[in-house]
């Protein structure tokens, strides 16, 4: 499945919508909003920083869904530097707990299982990769140590 | 963009009015909600209830709020979804914001408090 959007912020909402849709039923509520989340922060990012230099260059994202989750796929539009949040510090906690800006490269590594970046037929591409199940979420109890 | 409701002892409820708050509209939210500080406004609560998604920039106009508020009031979060509550726990929101479930729990907490 894929889409295309221009790299406008009036166009970020309505494609994460459709992606929410798609993955509604695929990924656990916990890891649906990590994955909507992720996204949401990599598109906001393209269109504030990327810069394209080709007129008319767009952002395509393809989905894919399997047993093992999801991956989510954006291509940065023709002619924008490349970025590879992978290689950027970030904690969204942060240091500064009232800074206004900045903890989005951290939301993304945060909230994604698995983060690729690299170049496709001269294309830069972001692959997030996300399970299915909320580890945490579904991690076995420990055994209560009090009980005899 | 945002709804305000004010309350006795200066209480003023405020609504992002926004189902998302994004970078598409988070700048419109701070600069509601700072002129109602301008404007005389000091004891703030937040109330995301009807707010499904928040992305950093929406937390970073609500931590602007928070700053210019400043020392001379008090600024309170309430109605926050479970997704909400996760993007909080994320970023240690929930270490820096006083959070209630809904806008009379946090009105009867700030007037316990005055």
């Amino acid at each position: 499945m894929s889409y295309t959007i221009p790299p406008s912020l009036d166009a970020v909402d309505p494609l994460v919508r459709r992606l929410d849709a798609e993955l509604r039923d695929h990924l656990d509520p916990e890891v649906l909003f990590r994955a909507m989340l992720s996204v949401t922060e990599v598109l906001t990012n393209i269109v504030q920083h990327c810069q394209p230099r080709t007129p008319g260059a767009v952002i395509e994202v393809r989905l894919a869904r399997n047993e093992a989750g999801a991956t989510i796929t954006v291509f940065e539009p023709e002619g924008a530097a490349p970025f590879d949040p992978r290689q950027a510090a970030g904690d969204p906690a942060g240091a500064e707990a009232l800074a206004e800006n900045g903890r989005g490269i951290g939301l993304i590594q945060a909230c994604t299982d698995h983060i690729d970046y690299g170049a496709v037929a001269g294309r830069h591409r972001l692959c997030l990769r996300f399970e299915p199940r909320d580890a945490a979420a579904h991690a076995a109890p420990e055994a209560d140590q009090n009980r005899p | 963009m945002i709804h305000s409701t004010k309350y006795e002892n200066d209480f003023m409820v405020v609504r992002p009015g926004a189902e998302r708050l994004t970078a598409v509209n988070a700048k419109i939210f701070k600069d509601e909600t700072i002129a109602l500080i301008e404007g005389g406004a000091t004891r703030l609560i937040v109330d995301f209830a009807g707010t499904t998604f928040l992305d950093s920039s929406g937390l970073g106009a609500l931590t602007g709020v928070l700053k210019r508020i400043g020392h001379r009031g008090d600024l309170v979060v309430c109605g926050l979804s479970a997704d909400l509550q996760q993007m909080f726990r994320i970023c240690r929101m929930d270490r820096v914001f006083s959070i209630y479930p809904d806008e009379q729990s946090a009105l009867r907490a700030l007037a316990e408090e005055s």
